[in-house]
């Protein structure tokens, strides 16, 4: 029984979490089906959007902590590649009621963000000692880094209109509208996706945050 | 040191558990920099930095008026007259050792523990770029923060990285070219403060995060913000590849935290 139902639907690739009874938690084998369904969708010429949403209007509540307690000898970092963040094509994500923690940096690393009115984002789990590996080089180059260190320091949670205003997602929806506006965006985008959208999401993460003159001059090389 | 036990010290420090709560107390002057506070300030943050039982700063001013109005110009200038009455060298010196000040901000110095200022009035100059170098603002209904520097024809000298890191180039030029100080609820869409609370009430709430702070391992706290600033400015893979060193599970708090998580609730966790 997969923990992530995926399925093509035209050009768009539906990627959903689907293990509410634990709150979509991102157990080891969840990690790997992620990461398995990134390379499915970079791999396919005729997927051109991908829409990832959590079953049951909660998107994810981060570690799996029942799995790392059973085996504390066992790293908690998980394996980049279930991070949306090294796809070439576009990912939109659409965030449902809790999202945090390790659930909040899978949000992160996609490219469009909406979130249902009743979504909560942040590092909530004040116990979990693990490093926000991915989440600590995203963030400052999202938003501003008074409004990062307020989320990793002060562990407090944003709603949905406090991301907005720290420009985390793009568009509110109402609750449990946000999987449907984030397919209905992805389905226009997919109709205009050209290889040439590809160039420049890869252009503008791997720019973002370095000195102007540095980027200016790395814009200009051509990439493979 | 010895004559100021005997009256209200310049900086009056209070601990509670890990918190160290500094006030600015110079409400005559507007809690400006002079009469000793800068050097106070400057002996607090390496107290804060050094001291393992700290794990958070609040600094605030007494009073209901000032935050901190910045630098001490009437002091700067009487001292600025009596170095010139010796030498134009002296003068010179004396400028060029003003002009470095690495601790007196907070964010330049390797301070990886998280400094939250209560922002209980005027915040301006030296005293904005202070509060900019913190690593939250709660500001209150009244205060309004700004750089009025280029009103007077001075510098806003090592304010312009923090602006563009909290407010980004658009708010943050606008900042420094009109001089014109900002009201607190503009501040915070700006980027500039992180909350507006009613007057008098910024010390309690920069209280009330200090201690959901202090429930969470020093190191995670520490490492966050060393990773944040480490990877500003640095190419994307390299940024997340200087992450891959960080080994938790070989840690004490990681499993105190993993038990102490089974048995906590977090909100909006949806009922079973």
């Amino acid at each position: 029984m997969p923990l992530l139902n995926t399925k093509a639907e035209g050009n768009v690739f539906a990627v959903e979490i689907a293990r509410a009874d634990k709150g979509n938690a991102l157990n080891g084998e969840l990690q790997r089906e992620l990461a398995q369904a990134w390379r499915a969708f970079e791999g396919d010429d005729n997927l051109r959007v991908a829409v990832l949403a959590g079953a049951r209007n909660v998107f994810s509540i981060g570690h799996d902590v029942a799995e790392l307690a059973a085996d504390p000898s066992r790293s908690p970092l998980p394996d980049d590649a279930m991070f949306a963040l090294h796809t070439t094509k576009p990912v939109i994500v659409a965030v449902e009621g809790p999202c945090y923690g390790l659930g909040f940096e899978l949000a992160l690393s996609c490219d469009l963000r909406i979130a249902g009115e009743g979504a909560l984002c942040g590092f909530a789990d004040s116990n979990l000692f693990v490093p926000y590996r991915v989440a600590t080089v995203l963030l400052p180059r999202m938003t501003f880094v008074g409004k990062s260190l307020d989320l990793i320091m002060s562990g407090r949670v944003f709603n949905a209109r406090e991301m907005q205003e720290a420009r985390l997602v793009t568009e509110v929806a109402a609750t449990g509208a946000a999987a449907a506006r984030a397919m209905e965006l992805a389905r226009g985008m997919a109709q205009r996706f050209t290889n040439a959208q590809a160039f420049r999401k890869r252009n503008i993460w791997s720019l973002s945050g370095l000195p102007l003159p540095a980027a200016m001059n790395l814009a200009r090389l051509p990439r493979g | 040191m010895s004559q100021a036990e005997t009256t209200a010290p310049i900086l009056i420090k209070e601990r509670e558990d890990g918190i160290l709560i500094a006030r600015m107390n110079r409400p005559e002057r507007m809690n400006a920099l002079g009469g000793g506070l800068r050097e106070a300030l400057e002996a607090a943050w390496f107290e804060f930095r050094d001291d393992d039982a700290l794990k958070v700063m609040i600094i605030t001013g007494v009073g209901d008026r000032a935050f901190c109005a910045g630098a001490d110009l009437r002091e700067n200038d009487k001292k600025a007259r009596e170095l010139g009455a010796q030498s134009a060298q002296a003068l010179l010196d004396a400028q060029r050792s003003a002009a470095i000040a690495p601790s007196f901000t907070g964010n330049n110095f390797h301070l990886y523990k998280p400094v939250i200022a209560a922002i209980n009035g005027w915040c301006l100059a030296g005293g904005c770029e202070m509060a900019m170098g913190c690593d939250m603002r709660i500001i209150e209904r009244h205060a309004k923060m700004g750089l009025p520097e280029v009103k007077r024809g001075m510098g806003a000298k090592a304010t312009t990285h923090k602006l563009h890191f909290l407010t980004y180039l658009a708010s943050g030029l606008e900042i420094v070219w009109t001089g014109d100080p900002v009201t607190a609820q503009r501040a915070v869409e700006l980027g500039l403060a992180n909350e507006v609370v009613p007057t008098g009430q910024s010390v309690e709430r920069a209280r009330a995060i200090a201690r959901d702070m202090c429930r969470r391992p020093l190191q995670y706290v520490r490492y966050h913000k060393e990773r944040f600033f480490q990877s500003i400015g640095v190419p994307l893979d390299y940024a997340l590849a200087m992450e891959q060193r960080f080994p938790p599970h070989e840690t004490e708090a990681y499993r105190e935290g993993l038990k102490a998580s089974l048995a906590a609730k977090l909100p909006g966790w949806p009922a079973n």
